[in-house]
């Protein structure tokens, strides 16, 4: 998201988290957030009309009350106004920008519920899940597939395992327009951290590290890149030995893998 | 013979201390993904902050090159073996804008793009590395163009002379001569070369774009054979290599040169040839899916040429004064000039060769067309002495190009005409010269002298290349003053023309046409007028008989 698109989107923020709502209220306005974005999804008319710098703004406000006003809670209502009404310059931003803010939501509730860590850490469980079952994949990626079916996929499965909000991410992230399934998901959890200004930093290790390991590397982390790092850790014996650290789009690549291609490079390259 | 027995261990262990020499680095590195792949480019996902011309490392080490940076991919030409590069692969960033590595230990070397050796005589050691899209120098870093580079071939030395420091368009058909042109000027710069002086000394450069391995291979071993290898590089990018590689390869070569030049040093580079690099662009272009112009090229395919032919320069004292002469070569179809890509290369450029292909059918080679070659600069640059000779030879065989298409169709032709048709053809003859022999500037001075001033009109057109090459040798064998007094002076004076005069004087009487006959015949003897004659009277004086008594 370039340009309006990105000041209307931090506006929006301020202005869900200037709602100073309880995390029920807060499930409830995801909830309908994420559905207005799937119904946006669908409705291109509306989209665009709604994003469009022409249309006075009492015009989009009278609309968007006709049309969801009794379908929706008042608070949803006051806030898909106020979003509406912001500069969004291309109509695919406001729908990206909603979903954005149903998704912080869910994870706002999370927070006053006190569980954000766990669902933190069940979305990026899941996501390695769906990474290791290609059928799995292929579904939620599938744009074809009905969502609602997609939705009856994902209940079924994660059913009371998890919590609401952790359910509600992830069926929101099979919907997700333009992209799979796991930048999706990778996406959401990006807006999990910066809610509490932290990074993740995916740890792939050859053996499971031990606590103390973990504590000091999630410390020289924080250290590097100057903010807290939550560290989501898998384990992959592939890599022999060593750690690979992934933050963002950087890679810290300490595996024994790695050294190994290195040298047997540098025998290629000379001999 | 001593057997050879290597124990597996000693073989091992001296593995082991190779590697160890590895040391191993970590850092963060960015990491972007490749999500599609095909034609020699890739389209990458990730890496933020990457720059454009950036090199990408590829896994398995091949490099890449970032050229569209877009709001969620980067679109990428791969630089090497493209097949084993797969969608998902992690691309890693290098850091480094795209740049050669440059230096002395180039000279005699054939490079790649990248500045990796292909000759197989080891590594190069470079001085440094020079990036490759670095502005050409501004205009007060630059002087005007007023240092000869003798090409060693009379027609272009006389008519289109070429400075140090200007670009000079060498344009033809396909097989007329423009490679040998060039090349004729790289070996010309051997007697600079060996004179050791470094402000006559030229370094050269030699950028193969697109063409076939064994040309290239049999450039190197003429070059080699006629001792011109040893001050010049090579850089080629055959047409096997990837797209990629022969978009930079004038760049390279460009970067070596400027090196050079910017140390004070001469360089001549000679881009063989733009076309195929256009080519080349094009192809990247179109599959990065940048909109496509005019017969297809990019809309900056003009910026493409106009950058890399402005680093070619003279400077400036305070910079040292180098220079770098560019001979690009461009490729036309059926002689046509005026198609885009020459007219581009033109319009950059400080003049123009023309080399015609029925000229050169005609065997007139080098296949110069008088008419369409100009020089922009060079003229400025022509010592004094060949100023003065040649500055009618261009008006002369225009003239003449235009009186022999005319005189196919009249049959008697007035004196005028008729003299100046005898002194085009001969003129033209002159100009004539074999590839790889070149000629020293006193010498094309004198022959140019001899065929503008009407010496060789009495001479049969069959004759007039045997007459100007035996009078040459001639001139070094018995008037070698000559040719000193014009290498000092830089200057034809009047007591030098005397004695030319007198030395082709001399020279005419000795010299034999084809059929045997010398060609100034003794005088004729008239004939005597009637009655001039006269009669020799025999008179018989018989002494009278004795008396009987």
């Amino acid at each position: 998201m370039l340009g309006a698109s990105r000041t209307a989107l931090a506006e929006a923020r301020t202005r869900l988290s200037g709602l100073g709502a309880s995390p029920a209220e807060l499930g409830t306005l995801s909830e309908e957030l994420l559905a207005v974005v799937e119904l946006l999804g669908r409705e291109l008319p509306l989209r665009r009309t709604l994003a469009d710098t022409a249309v006075e703004v009492d015009a989009k406000t009278a609309l968007v009350t006709a049309l969801l006003g009794d379908r929706v809670s008042a608070m949803t209502t006051q806030l898909l106004v106020e979003v509406v009404a912001l500069r969004w310059s291309r109509p695919g931003d406001l729908v990206d920008g909603l979903e954005a803010l149903g998704v912080t939501a869910s994870f706002l509730q999370a927070d006053g519920e006190g569980t954000l860590d766990r669902v933190e850490d069940e979305l990026f469980r899941f996501e390695r899940i769906v990474d290791s079952e290609a059928d799995l994949r292929l579904a939620l990626d599938d744009p074809n597939h009905d969502p609602a079916g997609k939705r009856r996929l994902l209940s079924a499965l994660l059913g009371d395992k998890t919590t609401e909000a952790t359910l509600r991410v992830i069926v929101a992230a099979a919907g997700a327009r333009r992209r799979s399934f796991a930048e999706a998901l990778t996406e959401f959890a990006r807006l999990a951290a910066d809610l509490r200004n932290r990074l993740n930093a995916r740890v792939t290790a050859a053996v499971q590290p031990s606590q103390p390991q973990l504590d000091r590397l999630a410390q020289e982390l924080s250290r590097l890149y100057g903010r807290q790092v939550g560290l989501r850790v898998e384990v992959d014996p592939q890599l022999l030995g060593g750690l690979v650290v992934r933050v963002g789009e950087e890679v810290i690549d300490a595996s024994v893998v790695r050294r190994l291609d290195g040298a047997r490079r540098q025998l290629a390259d000379h001999v | 013979m001593t057997e050879l027995a290597i124990r597996p261990e000693e073989i091992r262990n001296a593995i082991e201390q190779y590697v160890e020499a590895y040391k191993p680095e970590t850092a963060r590195e960015e990491v972007g993904r490749v999500i599609e792949t095909g034609d020699g480019i890739a389209r990458l996902e990730g890496l933020p902050s990457a720059m454009t011309n950036e090199l990408l490392e590829f896994e398995g080490g091949v490099l890449g090159l970032a050229l569209n940076l877009d709001e969620r991919e980067i679109g990428c030409v791969i630089l090497g073996e493209a097949s084993h590069i797969e969608e998902g692969q992690e691309v890693r960033r290098t850091g480094e804008v795209l740049s050669a590595p440059v230096g002395d230990g180039f000279l005699g070397r054939v490079v790649d793009p990248l500045g990796n050796p292909l000759d197989g005589k080891g590594p190069i050691v470079a001085e440094g590395r020079r990036i490759l899209e670095l502005q050409a120098p501004t205009v007060v870093q630059r002087q005007p163009v007023t240092e000869p580079l003798q090409t060693g071939i009379k027609a272009i030395d006389a008519m289109t002379p070429i400075g140090r420091g200007q670009r000079q368009l060498i344009i033809g058909d396909r097989q007329t001569g423009k490679t040998a042109v060039a090349l004729d000027a790289i070996i010309n710069q051997r007697d600079n070369w060996k004179s050791g002086d470094p402000k006559l000394q030229v370094k050269c450069i030699y950028v193969a774009i697109g063409q076939k391995g064994s040309t290239i291979a049999e450039l190197v071993a003429r070059l080699e054979e006629t001792g011109a290898l040893e001050y010049t590089t090579i850089v080629a990018a055959p047409a096997s290599q990837p797209a990629g590689l022969k978009y930079l390869a004038p760049y390279t070569g460009s970067a070596i040169g400027q090196h050079w030049m910017y140390q004070g040093q001469h360089v001549l580079i000679v881009f063989d040839d733009l076309s195929k690099q256009a080519d080349a662009y094009r192809a990247i272009s179109l599959l990065l899916r940048r909109p496509p112009g005019r017969e297809a090229y990019p809309g900056d395919v003009f910026y493409l040429h106009s950058r890399l032919l402005e680093r070619c320069a003279k400077l400036s004292d305070e910079l040292g004064g180098g220079s770098m002469t560019g001979l690009p070569l461009v490729e036309t179809k059926g002689n046509d000039v005026s198609a885009f890509i020459p007219t581009n290369v033109i319009s950059i450029t400080d003049g123009q060769i023309f080399l015609q292909s029925d000229l050169f059918n005609s065997g007139v080679r080098p296949a110069i067309n008088v008419g369409i070659s100009v020089s922009r600069v060079g003229g400025n640059a022509q010592i004094k002495a060949m100023k003065s000779v040649s500055g009618r030879l261009r008006l002369d065989l225009a003239q003449y190009r235009e009186l022999e298409a005319f005189s196919a169709f009249a049959s008697d032709l007035d004196k005028a005409s008729k003299a100046q048709l005898e002194r085009g053809q001969r003129l033209v003859e002159l100009l004539k010269q074999g590839q790889f022999s070149p000629y020293p500037v006193e010498r094309q001075v004198v022959s140019i002298w001899a065929g503008t001033n009407g010496y060789v009109d009495i001479v049969p057109v069959a004759d007039v290349r045997r007459f100007e090459s035996e009078f040459l040798d001639f001139v070094t064998r018995s008037h070698q003053g000559i040719y000193d007094t014009i290498v000092q002076t830089g200057k034809l004076e009047d007591g030098t023309i005397e004695q030319l005069k007198s030395a082709i004087a001399e020279f005419s009487k000795q010299f034999q046409i084809s059929d045997g006959t010398p060609l100034i015949k003794d005088e004729p003897v008239a004939a005597m007028a009637k009655g001039d004659e006269g009669q020799e009277k025999i008179t018989a004086h018989r002494p009278a008989p004795a008396d009987k008594h």
